[in-house]
């Protein structure tokens, strides 16, 4: 650490709008935060005008430095790595010959592996050597947030204490509060498997139910998606923090969540989902609902606002259909 | 000419001891290092920790000596009852330098009761008669089958097979130093693990053998001079416990190959090992760091899981009825069981030659110690193949270093990845194949029934046809055929789909012998019926942890 109390150098891999806000959050601590993604454009920009194209009027630290070459963002001794699902084994194959045993990398990104299911730390692992490894959720932090000075706050998760302690140490500050935890896999998967009942709250705006019914689905989902991440070995505590009831009550009380907005319409116009394809934005929430159930029916989990939530996407039923479906069934215990 | 003249000599001399020391020379530097080693670390936490660890090992010795009397054959203990009612009064009365040096006695006994006896000649001379004595005890006692095959004398390796990636751990013993882990489900498996390591041409191994071992008739002989350290699995004071821990990583820098059990005992349900004993599997971590850190011209420390396959277990029927005591809890340590009677060893080899069984012993994927695959030099490999300088793992700015809690995560992953090979390396043989698939059949038939229940009260009644077997026979082969293919688990060669009817057979034909009750029978009317469910239960868990039903 340097006489200014500020560590070294720092990596953010992937310049998508979280990726250089993460880095701009990094900053604080930190003398260089290497910035690396496959946007030429966005580099340049940054370079010039210290501004990112998805992030408005935001002007990113001085030190937020965009680099050109995977081999020199892969230097530094802790890396995040922010980058959309489809993304990430294709960046990790080119990143992981030049990592080493003793550096740490945090999965900054929310969703799981297209195809295989896995969860992104375990394609940080199976695509390079390191071992120590961890995930960092929690409510959206975006560049409106960041104009007002608003707080922001992570939970990261690690089976090994350091790397909490590293993230911790060096993202943590006035602007970003970093929780820590154990459960990798509960932070893992919490965002990725809450997302799915946001789209069910932003249906239940667009059919203008009211919010007793969004408390409804967002207390009953959190049940469901408790009770699969459980099964996948996590714990169900985590779900009461920031990586699942925290991105669920951020995506909905601010209504402005991609997965929110994409209830609504499907409540307002049940025939978008037959318009949805695989370059629409949307369509990953289609495919993440799909990977969930997967998971849970090789584990004889029940979820059922999942399983609607999926049933609306792919067109089998209208929202109408799913939610008298949804109340048609029996009676049950609440825990 | 008597029989034993017809039967080829295996006379090995092992390679010599790491170092060239003497065993007496390195026995001596073991107990030295490892005594100096634990006394100073606990000075170093200070006083309170001494006076801590003494009361400690008061407290549990006290427990253990007092309730338990010594039975006949029984070693002396290092530290007696009343010398520890002496550390007592030390504590309450004594001076901080009293207390001090009593820690040091007590950690140098203890050392000194863990270390072994290692004999080269005994060695030698041991290396040389097991394999005829096996020989014989496998094939000699069946003369028609001598008769039948002279000249060509029944060998060891016509029964016991040597598999897997021998020929790696062939090599790696000679790049580094190796820690042996396999599966435990008889007392046989230390002989036939010891016997296998010699048969590879491999150097000694030293492991820690329980000490109910030492008073085994067949197997003392063996355990103290084949450089066998002991351990009491009955002392739980913290002291014992490190001075155990440091004897193993001390014997590994010192560049001794070691073996040890990572389930800890045998496994009382039949099944490979899944949840293992991390304390001393840490050792191998340990001791790379430190070989580091000294500068150590070869410092590598490598894992070889292992699994051992036989068609019946010597002790199965202890074993299960212990479990279905205790419900897997292996709190009970067996002191007598069927391993104690030769006679009854005897009769078990006599019927598996008779048989023409086969006891695999199967050489998994060698690994570092932080769960890396490595190569025939190795040389560790990432998962994409990729050669990795595992140095780095574990420095601390710069410099190699323990640090606790990244250390037993290390730990925790080696072994999760050791699992994955003791189940990979696993072979099914007719009677596990069929046992699951009758198993399979009664579930069915009482789906609502509790399982235990069902044990306890003793399913007698359960007939089913030998078609409805065979089926289900066929059925499972189909699965573990697949898991064959997808390499999580190996077959016995007569394990092929299509073979169903002579699968069952030939596991009906093996329950039929040796075991008090038959496992599984035919009743004579076309029907396969229960002789022993518990034994059963036994064997069919032999295909736990592959996701079959």
């Amino acid at each position: 650490m340097a006489e200014d109390g500020r560590h070294g150098d720092v990596a953010v891999i992937g310049d998508g709008p979280w990726g250089a806000m993460l880095a701009d959050l990094l900053a604080v601590r930190h003398r260089r935060v290497l910035l690396w993604g496959p946007g030429e454009e966005v580099r340049a920009l940054i370079r010039t005008k210290r501004r990112h194209p998805l992030l408005g009027t935001l002007k990113l630290a001085a030190e937020v430095t965009p680099v050109d070459d995977v081999a020199e963002a892969a230097t530094p001794d802790l890396l995040f790595v922010s980058l959309h699902p489809s993304k990430y084994r294709p960046v990790m194959e080119q990143l992981g010959p030049h990592l080493t045993g003793d550096q740490r990398v945090v999965s900054a990104s929310r969703g799981l592996e297209v195809g295989s299911g896995a969860r992104l730390t375990e394609v940080i692992r199976q695509e390079s050597c390191v071992r120590q490894v961890g995930a960092l959720a929690g409510p959206r932090f975006d560049a409106k947030m960041a104009l007002k000075h608003a707080p922001g706050a992570g939970v990261v998760a690690s089976a090994y204490p350091a790397v909490v302690e590293a993230v911790k140490g060096r993202l943590h500050s006035e602007r970003y509060r970093v929780y820590g935890s154990t459960d990798l896999v509960g932070v893992e998967a919490g965002p990725v498997l809450s997302l799915v009942i946001v789209m069910v709250a932003g249906m239940v705006e667009g059919m203008a139910l009211g919010a007793a019914t969004q408390s409804i689905v967002l207390t009953r989902g959190l049940a469901e998606v408790a009770r699969l991440a459980v099964a996948l070995g996590a714990r169900p505590e985590t779900f009461r923090g920031l990586s699942s009831l925290g991105v669920m009550l951020g995506a909905c009380l601010t209504g402005e969540h991609p997965a929110y907005k994409m209830g609504v319409k499907l409540a307002r116009d049940p025939d978008l989902s037959a318009t949805l394809s695989g370059d629409d934005p949307d369509y990953d929430l289609r495919h993440s609902a799909d990977s969930v159930l997967t998971l849970a029916r090789a584990r004889g989990v029940s979820m059922p606002l999942t399983e609607m939530a999926a049933a609306v996407m792919a067109g089998r039923y209208s929202p109408a259909d799913a939610l008298h479906a949804l109340m048609s069934r029996p009676a049950t215990d609440e825990l | 000419m008597a029989v034993w003249d017809t039967l080829p000599l295996v006379r090995r001399h092992a390679p010599p001891l790491p170092g060239g020391l003497e065993p007496a020379e390195m026995r001596r530097r073991l107990i030295d290092e490892v005594a100096g080693r634990v006394h100073a670390a606990a000075l170093a936490k200070g006083d309170q920790e001494v006076e801590r660890l003494l009361l400690d090992g008061f407290y549990h010795e006290h427990e253990r000596l007092s309730k338990v009397a010594r039975e006949p054959g029984q070693p002396e203990e290092a530290v007696t009852l009343a010398q520890w009612e002496g550390v007592r009064q030390e504590v309450f009365r004594g001076s901080v330098v009293a207390r001090r040096e009593v820690l040091g006695r007590i950690i140098r006994a203890h050392a000194e009761e863990i270390a072994g006896h290692f004999n080269q000649q005994v060695y030698d001379l041991s290396t040389s008669v097991l394999p005829p004595a096996l020989n014989l005890l496998l094939h000699g006692t069946d003369p028609k089958r001598i008769i039948k095959n002279l000249p060509h004398v029944p060998r060891l390796k016509d029964t016991f097979v040597i598999d897997g990636q021998k020929e790696r751990i062939q090599r790696l013993v000679r790049r580094g130093t190796v820690v042996l882990v396999p599966t435990h489900f008889s007392h046989l498996d230390s002989i036939l693990v010891g016997y296998g390591i010699s048969a590879l041409g491999m150097p000694p191994f030293t492991y820690g053998a329980g000490l109910n071992l030492f008073t085994n008739p067949l197997l003392s002989f063996f355990m103290h001079r084949l450089g066998a350290y002991k351990v009491d699995r009955k002392k739980r004071h913290e002291i014992y416990k490190e001075v155990l821990k440091t004897y193993c990583t001390v014997s590994l820098e010192m560049g001794q190959h070691n073996l040890f059990f990572p389930g800890g005992t045998r496994a009382r349900n039949g099944a490979v090992e899944d949840h293992l004993k991390k304390g001393l599997l840490g050792c191998g971590l340990a001791a790379y760091i430190h070989n580091l850190q000294v500068g150590k011209p070869e410092p590598r420390i490598f894992i070889v899981p292992a699994t051992l396959s036989y068609q019946l277990v010597l002790e199965a029927e202890t074993l299960i009825e212990d479990f279905l005591k205790e419900k897997g809890k292996n709190r009970v340590i067996i002191e007598k069981d069927e391993s104690h009677e030769l006679e009854r060893i005897a009769r078990f080899f006599v019927e598996l030659v008779k048989l023409d069984s086969k006891i695999y012993l199967t050489f998994g994927r060698a690994l570092d110690p932080f769960g890396n695959e490595v190569d025939d030099d190795g040389v560790s490999l990432d998962p994409r193949g990729r050669p990795i300088d595992i140095e780095r793992y574990v420095w601390v700015d710069g410099k190699p270093q323990e640090d606790v809690a990244r250390d037993h995560q290390y730990t925790n992953e080696l072994a999760e990845r050791i699992t994955v090979e003791l189940h990979r390396a696993n072979v099914i043989q007719s009677t596990h194949l069929v046992a699951r698939a009758t198993f399979r059949l009664l579930r069915r038939r009482h789906p609502n029934v509790d399982l235990y229940r069902l044990l306890r009260t003793g399913e007698r009644t359960s007939v089913f046809a030998l078609d409805e077997v065979t089926a289900e026979v066929e059925a499972l082969l189909a699965e573990v055929t697949a898991l064959a293919h997808a390499d999580r688990l190996k077959l016995d060669p007569q394990l092929k789909p299509g073979r169903g009817a002579l699968v069952v057979h030939d596991a009906l034909a093996h329950f039929a012998t040796y075991h008090t009750r038959a496992a599984l029978m035919s009743d004579g009317a076309g029907g396969v019926a229960f002789g022993d469910l518990n034994l059963v239960y036994y064997y069919q868990h032999r295909l736990d942890g592959y996701g079959l039903a």
